[in-house]
């Protein structure tokens, strides 16, 4: 390590370094889900009604983020890029809640149904389903 | 400082002829930062470029500048992190007109040269970081057909390997 990059490093205020990581992670998510859903940063722009280049300076990870701005990507790609503790912590409880309900089910469950948690799908024999 | 970075070009910004080696500047868990060490000098030129503008009027360019590459360290280098100049990029500073140039291999290894303050809407009309971005703009030529023809490698580890000896000592800009 370079003595004079971590003296410099040494000195970086907590708010410098929180609002860069901060930043790093929206843009990290904006480009997974992208690559994801294989939306080019140009149709994303298009969908926001803004230029390329734009939307581009805001995955360098030096940008701030407005709630705005958030908001109308998650709106265009129709996907939640932040979140907070609280909120994460109700949908896993919520998610939890189905889960043991789904558990209990399973338990009386006609032997010819088979269930999955981990897609969220319930397969049903045809002829099961048509009784 | 200056002067003695600036006489390495002449006025019209033509490159000279550079003699070197590639330096580990920096290692982090995703990423390493290497570095060009040229001859006669007793720092790489991204420990030049740290020395000239630390403690400068761009001290604040040059915090963001290391909070990026700390988090490059960490993460890893992802394409479009970088601000595209020409053939090579620069690390971006928001709207601050401090260029610190480099060259991106691949998410675990970028080269960092020096760079310079742009004083104008072209960097070729700036002359206190077209040099440097030219000079980069060499390195990156003989450092790219180094690899092509397999002089140069990397291992899982991010640690360049001379696949021929000397590898790593460079020699690029107007030789002939």
């Amino acid at each position: 390590m370079s003595e004079r990059f971590k003296k410099v490093s040494d000195r970086l205020s907590p708010e410098l370094k929180q609002r860069v990581s901060k930043s790093f992670d929206i843009s990290d998510q904006i480009l997974d889900i992208l690559e994801k859903k294989r939306i080019t940063q140009k149709q994303l722009a298009d969908k926001l009604g803004k230029s390329e280049s734009e939307v581009s300076k805001w995955m360098k990870g030096d940008h701030n983020f407005t709630i705005d701005t958030i908001v109308k990507i998650e709106i265009a790609l129709e996907e939640k890029i932040i979140d907070t503790p609280n909120n994460y912590q109700k949908e896993r409880l919520a998610s939890e809640d189905t889960k043991d309900q789904f558990e209990k089910w399973d338990k009386y469950k006609p032997a010819s149904f088979k269930t999955s948690y981990l897609n969220n799908t319930i397969e049903i024999p045809v002829k099961t389903a048509i009784l | 400082m200056t002067f003695y970075r600036l006489t390495n070009f002449n006025l019209n910004f033509k490159v000279k002829c550079y003699k070197g080696k590639l330096v580990k500047w920096i290692e982090g868990d995703v990423m390493t930062a290497y570095s060009i060490l040229l001859e006669g000098e007793e720092e790489c030129e991204a420990e030049n470029f740290y020395l000239k503008y630390e403690d400068s009027v761009f001290a604040e360019d040059i915090d963001l500048i290391t909070a990026m590459i700390n988090e490059f360290l960490k993460r890893g280098a992802r394409e479009g992190r970088f601000r595209p100049e020409g053939a090579v990029h620069a690390i971006p500073t928001g709207g601050s007109a401090l260029r610190f140039y480099c060259v991106r291999m691949n998410k675990n290894m970028v080269v960092f040269g020096s760079g310079g303050v742009k004083t104008s809407q072209k960097s070729q009309d700036s002359p206190d970081c077209e040099p440097y971005r030219l000079f980069m703009v060499s390195f990156a030529k003989e450092f790219q057909r180094k690899i092509m023809e397999n002089e140069l490698r990397w291992d899982s580890a991010n640690k360049l390997i001379e696949v021929v000896n000397n590898a790593l000592y460079f020699e690029f800009g107007n030789c002939e």
